[in-house]
């Protein structure tokens, strides 16, 4: 104990001595770690796996025509479609989804503003099972409703308590633009990283649906979406003709695959039958897990891949040249070294020393990085930038930054401290 | 040469230390000037556009259900033409810096061979309304400009007016005007240049370094069963521009109004301020990566000069026994100056050497651009430039070293 004590003191002192270095070596690995971890935690954000333990075997259908390049559009279908596939494979986990935003307030309440861009996922009975959703209260609704379209919904706690102040919700009605929906179930919060099943962007979103309901109980709500073939963003008239609903199975084996695969594009083929005499267009149907969709929507944009590799180099270059100013520090006490060994000092204690004055150095770096990065998250956000919702300091960024100044400060440290170590006493108190 | 690499060779550490600072250094400074000249590009490309403070853009006026009816935003365009203070007006698919809407395609000029990906702006009067230029052959005509599109327009006969540096692409060593070009495969509309404009900016800033943002070209008259249309207003000389905005808000929601779809309310930009808000992104990664490149540098300096004037230091004695046998302190300046320039130059190599990995190792896997080679030797010069001076302080302090050091202690 009294040994660290003596430690640190010397480290202090040693830190006092050469106040210029100190604060050189302070500034640049905290700029190191603040520029690395900020942009880091952007990576992370943007590549975190939404549906941890089910991706693999979460899967979506893209229909693009033999030979040509493979592109997010061509996974989106017309409602009609979708629903027939869905009904012709009921035994398998598959459901149809659409999402978007729109109007949303309790029906009881026609004084009440509406809530705009509320985000809705419309989707057929099995989509519980697919993603993984789980249900407090009430029931899902049925085949026989998707078949009919019947106005029923199952909203989230979040939701039903934000628009009725309470969970016991069951029975009551709420309005989506102008049609009434009567409220069957309440289903807990279900939060994956990134909007996955949204397109061309959507998928940076934070408000997950709050709202489900059939997917043919659509027609007639005005929705804003994202990914949708037609021009408008308007969906009122367009409901049957645009392509903006995507199938989604989840945990198939290799025959149940087979079987959606085929069935799938049997009856888009039939759907889109030309006219006779034109050739029909020869669909090359694929199955994508979560992480190939994701890819392929280029969730990640290339620029932050750009940055990561240029930020882990800048990390390394103030890492380099702190341990290079460390190296000259120690190195530059040879003498006294020699003094300290001679008398008595063991290597270990001067390693230690060493070592824990680099430390202490990364330590006061690290607590400045975080005002840093703080800074450096709200610019971002301030920018336009498409994911700038998803960029939150939380938890998990905090400890990455105590364990990369950690990591930091020992890497820089302990070549150093080494050299410092291996100084052998007698030699040194001969010279000057 | 033998006494500069052996004492770089006997102490390996300090030298090393800062060959790989000045690689890494080299490495990031390459690659960020090349994201930031990209980032840069938009900001100065010229748009072409004359007095942007006279210029009104009215975007996001997006139809209900269907389409525009091209004869209600005719009605509309007479009725801002008719307001005091107001030159022209256009009706347009869409008019630069107006990001939600965007029109692109391929061009190729009939005969040659050279394919040119464009953006395309159909509407009716722009090269008045936006005040651009012309270089060479005329504007459209009135009855050009009446043309009923089939559709947008895109895929029709007609005339067309290019910038110079499509042209220049297009028609390499020949006039453009009175050239044919074709857009699309199968069944290509075709259509005749009939003049050139100095300058118009595309709306699409994104993609490759070797895209050319000054490619451009329009189409005459309004396109038809458009549900997003942008309309451009040029306000006369002596008129105060917003009291016809203000004017012209009024006018485009009493005749359009009723068709707009809800929630998404039309804008009204001067075009100035609509520029510096589509280009506020590129300007906010311009600072940040310029930024960057300088904490690297400063960086790189610092810990340069940290470390030969700790190497000097260690070797105070050999130099003062040099300049005891005769060195000039010229010459020891001289010997730590070119001392430096081997070790940053060693350093620059690896570094480039590294960028051109890396750089090669990201085009292979994702969409980023080729690092082209100019920028190897820039950033090479900057480093070595960066270690004279880093050098120099320290170098200095060591051609003062007097020859009397070497006599002390044994």
């Amino acid at each position: 104990m009294a040994k660290a004590c003596y430690a640190l003191h010397l480290a202090w002192r040693g830190m006092r001595r050469h106040p210029r270095t100190s604060v050189m070596v302070v500034a640049v690995m905290a700029l190191g770690l603040a520029a690395c971890m900020s942009v880091l935690a952007i990576f992370h954000a943007l590549t975190a796996d939404p549906v941890p333990g089910r991706s693999g075997q979460t899967q979506t259908i893209i229909f693009p025509a033999k030979g040509q390049k493979l592109e997010s559009i061509e996974a989106l279908m017309p409602v009609g479609p979708v629903q027939q596939v869905v009904d012709r494979l009921p035994d398998l986990p598959v459901a149809a989804v659409a999402s978007g935003t729109t109007r949303v307030r309790p029906s009881s309440d026609p004084s009440r503003k509406s809530e705009s861009d509320t985000a809705v996922m419309f989707a057929t009975a099995r989509i519980p099972k697919v993603f993984g959703i789980s249900l407090l209260r009430g029931h899902w609704w049925t085949a026989a409703d998707d078949r009919n379209g019947a106005p029923v919904a199952v909203i989230g706690i979040d939701t039903a308590r934000r628009l009725f102040g309470t969970d016991d919700v069951l029975g009551k009605s709420i309005r989506l633009d102008k049609k009434r929906f009567r409220v069957i179930g309440v289903h807990a919060a279900w939060r994956p990283a990134l909007k996955f099943y949204s397109q061309r962007g959507g998928q940076y979103a934070r408000d997950m649906a709050g709202v489900m309901v059939p997917l043919l109980s659509g027609d007639g709500v005005d929705v804003q979406m994202y990914g949708m073939s037609c021009p408008l963003s308007q969906l009122t008239d367009k409901w049957k003709q645009c392509r903006f609903s995507q199938l989604w199975s989840y945990g198939l084996d290799a025959g149940q695959r087979q079987r959606f695969l085929s069935v799938a594009t049997q009856v888009v083929q039939g759907f889109y039958k030309p006219p006779p005499g034109v050739t029909p267009i020869a669909y090359q149907s694929r199955l994508l897990n979560v992480r190939e969709w994701l890819i392929l929507q280029h969730t990640v944009p290339d620029s932050v891949r750009a940055y990561v590799w240029v930020a882990l180099a800048f990390l390394a270059l103030c890492l380099l040249n702190a341990a290079g100013v460390l190296a000259a520090r120690f190195l530059r006490r040879g003498a006294e070294l020699g003094v300290r060994r001679a008398l008595g000092a063991s290597r270990r204690d001067v390693f230690v020393q060493h070592l824990i004055e680099s430390g202490s150095l990364s330590m006061v770096a690290g607590v400045i990085a975080l005002p840093l990065m703080l800074g450096a998250f709200s610019l971002m956000r301030a920018q336009n930038i498409p994911y700038g919702d998803l960029i939150r300091f939380n938890v998990s960024t905090f400890l990455a930054l105590c364990v990369a100044t950690l990591v930091t400060g020992l890497a820089v440290g302990v070549y150093p401290a080494w050299r410092a170590a291996v100084v052998p006493p007698a030699l040194q108190v001969k010279q000057n | 040469m033998r006494h500069l690499l052996a004492p770089l060779l006997r102490h390996r550490l300090m030298p090393f230390l800062v060959v790989l600072q000045v690689a890494l250094a080299c490495a990031i400074a390459c690659n960020a000037l090349f994201l930031l000249q990209q980032r840069l590009k938009p900001i100065l490309t010229p748009d072409g556009i004359g007095e942007p403070s006279h210029l009104i853009i009215a975007s996001k006026i997006i139809s209900r259900g269907k389409p525009w009816e091209t004869s209600r935003l005719r009605d509309t365009e007479r009725a801002l033409r008719g307001l005091p203070g107001v030159a022209s007006v256009s009706v347009a698919g869409s008019l630069p810096m107006v990001t939600n809407a965007r029109m692109n395609g391929r061009v190729q000029g009939v005969g040659h061979g050279t394919r040119a990906d464009t953006a395309m702006y159909i509407g009716d009067h722009l090269v008045k309304t936006l005040d651009l230029k012309l270089v060479a052959g005329r504007d459209f005509t009135a009855e050009e400009d009446a043309v009923r599109n089939h559709g947008v327009g895109m895929r029709q006969d007609g005339p067309v007016i290019l910038t110079r540096s499509l042209a220049d692409k297009l028609f390499p060593d020949q006039k453009a005007v009175g050239q044919t070009l074709q857009l699309g495969d199968k069944h290509p509309a075709v259509r005749t240049v009939v003049g050139v404009v100095a300058h118009l900016m595309r709306n699409d800033f994104g993609g490759g370094a070797h895209r050319n943002l000054d490619h451009a070209m329009l189409f005459p008259s309004i396109p038809s069963a458009w549900p997003l249309p942008s309309i451009g207003i040029r306000v006369a000389a002596g008129a105060d521009p917003q009291q016809v905005r203000k004017q012209a808000e009024n006018v485009i929601q009493r005749m359009l109004g009723d068709g707009m779809v809800r929630g998404i309310d039309p804008a009204y930009d001067m075009y100035g301020a609509l520029r510096d808000q589509a280009l506020a992104r590129y300007r906010a990664s311009v600072w940040l990566l310029a930024g960057v490149c300088l904490v690297v540098l400063i960086v790189t300096l610092a810990g340069i000069m940290g470390l030969t004037a700790y190497w000097v230091q260690q070797r105070t004695r050999q130099i003062g026994i040099r300049r005891a046998l005769g060195a000039t302190r010229r010459s020891i300046l001289r010997d730590l100056q070119a001392e430096n320039f081997l070790l940053v130059g060693f350093g620059s190599l690896l570094g480039l050497m590294a960028a051109y990995g890396v750089n090669l190792w990201l085009m292979h896997h994702y969409e980023l651009p080729r690092l082209p080679w100019s920028y190897l030797p820039v950033g090479a010069v900057l480093l070595l430039v960066l270690g004279q001076l880093a050098v120099l302080s320290p170098a200095l302090r060591a051609a003062r070293v007097p020859p009397v050091v070497a006599t002390r202690s044994v």
